[in-house]
């Protein structure tokens, strides 16, 4: 395929399911900045491979977002900012969009690497346990094991009250 | 009011888990830059293939114990990567594994210095820094480039610059750097090769049996050390990659030729499933080296002039993605 083919497949596949990707990365990361990095080092990946890729990307190209979420994505990097979530964040009683965001975002950065995609497939992409298990390389069981120890870990974080509203925007069907 | 109980089943949990992820990655929209800047990193990591592939290659020849000019008694041996290869310092016997410490010590001591990459187009490399400046191949009828592009990479960020002269606009950006900065990782591309000390890596590469040293051989009038490495090539795949070859400098053990292979896909024999003949073009890459003084190191760095027009980096990588990359 010319390289000029490659560009425009990619930049109109990225147009329709861009959103849905980064929003996936967002989360696997986490952090706006760390999922667009995620979402950005999966396509350099994609690039390389694309002469491989037969028919949809969007597969090939979550399954490496998954892996590098799982292999410690920017683990250096990350490290020294997993900070534990202050006091005031237990409770979001008056949550913004934005403080939902950052007590889940920090909530989900006290995950390990694997709970935390296990959660995002689980809940978030609402793949099955085998489905995410071929997703993360993994047994069912272990899927089972990581997505309960993150659920758990994340009622830990988030606490008990956490509330949010009902007409807050539901995630899109075709996700 | 949906509430979070933490005595909830995992069903309920989940179900509110994904609203409140929903509530906050809703409103997330993917930036247009962002396929832009992957396809520009993906342009930079291929022109790093290219000239660390050559260097990485080289360093690798040494330790398989071939002698290739066997004169008197043994030399001692030198002390891997630490050290500083001698201009001056005839070897008494060349044996591989003689030839392996100094390219690894050169390769190393490369880090410092600024290579002059000279095939299809110039490109400017420094080492330690990753700083690189191409200058196009092509050109117009009064020797100006088609186009020269820039780029950096530090402090958590790359930056890249292009310059089309044939157009005269430019176009620039700067996003984050997954590379950490300095990280440059020697001989990663050395086949089946991935440490990053030269020494260590071109000793498994000896064990992988995927060197062979020719021989001296005289380049243009210099004396030269010619090193052939086999591909690692899959049984039955449709590609068969030839031997590539490296010279090396037979006083400073510096990379100062290469040449690898591609298919020729022009031809209209490219390489098919099928067992089809492929045929092969040459790649022939000089080398040179300049120390990392102020006037070396302004070889690296260019300013759009100041009549151009700068535009959008998407416009300028659609126009240039296929000749460049």
């Amino acid at each position: 395929m010319p390289r000029n083919g490659c560009y425009d497949s990619l930049a109109a596949f990225l147009g329709a399911r861009g959103d849905a990707l980064l929003r996936t990365a967002v989360l696997l990361a986490p952090g706006r900045e760390a999922g667009e990095d995620l979402l950005q080092e999966a396509l350099e990946r994609l690039l390389r491979k694309w002469h491989k890729v037969d028919g949809d990307p969007e597969g090939y190209l979550r399954r490496i977002m998954y892996n590098r979420a799982v292999d410690g994505f920017r683990r250096q990097a990350r490290q020294p900012e997993v900070l534990g979530l202050p006091a005031t964040a237990t409770v979001a009683d008056h949550a913004s969009q934005l403080d939902l965001r950052l007590v889940l975002m920090n909530a989900l950065e006290l995950l390990t690497p694997r709970q935390r995609a296990a959660v995002v497939a689980r809940y978030w992409e609402q793949l099955s346990e085998a489905e995410t298990a071929a997703a993360l390389g993994c047994s069912v069981s272990a899927v089972k094991a990581a997505s309960g120890r993150g659920l758990r870990a994340l009622r830990a974080a988030i606490g008990p009250d956490m509330e949010f509203t009902p007409e807050l925007p539901r995630k899109e069907a075709e996700l | 009011m949906t509430r979070y109980h933490a005595g909830a089943s995992d069903g309920d949990a989940g179900t509110t888990l994904q609203a409140v992820m929903s509530a906050c990655v809703c409103d997330i929209r993917m930036p247009g830059s962002l396929l832009d800047k992957a396809v520009s990193r993906d342009r930079a990591r291929r022109r790093r293939i290219r000239l660390v592939s050559g260097a990485g290659v080289t360093a690798a020849v040494a330790a398989t114990g071939i002698v290739i000019a066997t004169v008197i008694a043994a030399a001692p041996r030198p002390s891997g990567h630490v050290a500083s290869p001698r201009p001056t310092a005839a070897p008494r016997v060349q044996t591989a594994a003689y030839v392996l410490g100094q390219a690894a010590a050169a390769q190393v001591n490369s880090y410092r210095m600024i290579s002059v990459d000279q095939g299809d187009g110039i490109i400017y490399t420094d080492v330690a820094t990753q700083q690189q400046r191409i200058v196009s191949a092509l050109r117009d009828s009064a020797g100006q480039p088609y186009y020269e592009i820039t780029t950096t990479v530090g402090g958590g960020a790359y930056t890249e610059t292009d310059i089309d002269y044939q157009s005269d606009v430019y176009s620039t950006f700067t996003t984050s750097s997954l590379d950490a900065g300095s990280q440059v990782t020697l001989s990663s591309f050395l086949p089946l090769q991935g440490n990053s000390n030269p020494a260590v890596a071109f000793q498994q590469a000896l064990e992988a049996g995927i060197i062979t040293v020719v021989g001296h051989q005289s380049l243009n009038g210099r004396d030269t050390i010619l090193i052939r490495v086999n591909p690692v090539n899959k049984p039955g795949a449709p590609l068969q990659f030839p031997p590539s070859s490296i010279w090396l400098d037979a006083s400073t053990y510096l990379v100062v030729q290469t040449e690898h292979f591609v298919p020729d896909l022009q031809g209209g024999s490219g390489p098919s499933a099928t067992g089809g003949k492929v045929s092969w073009r040459a790649i022939v890459n000089q080398v040179s080296w300049l120390s990392p003084t102020p006037q070396n190191l302004a070889q690296l760095t260019v300013t759009p002039p100041a009549s151009f027009t700068e535009i959008p980096y998407s416009e300028m990588a659609q126009k240039y993605l296929g000749p460049i990359s």
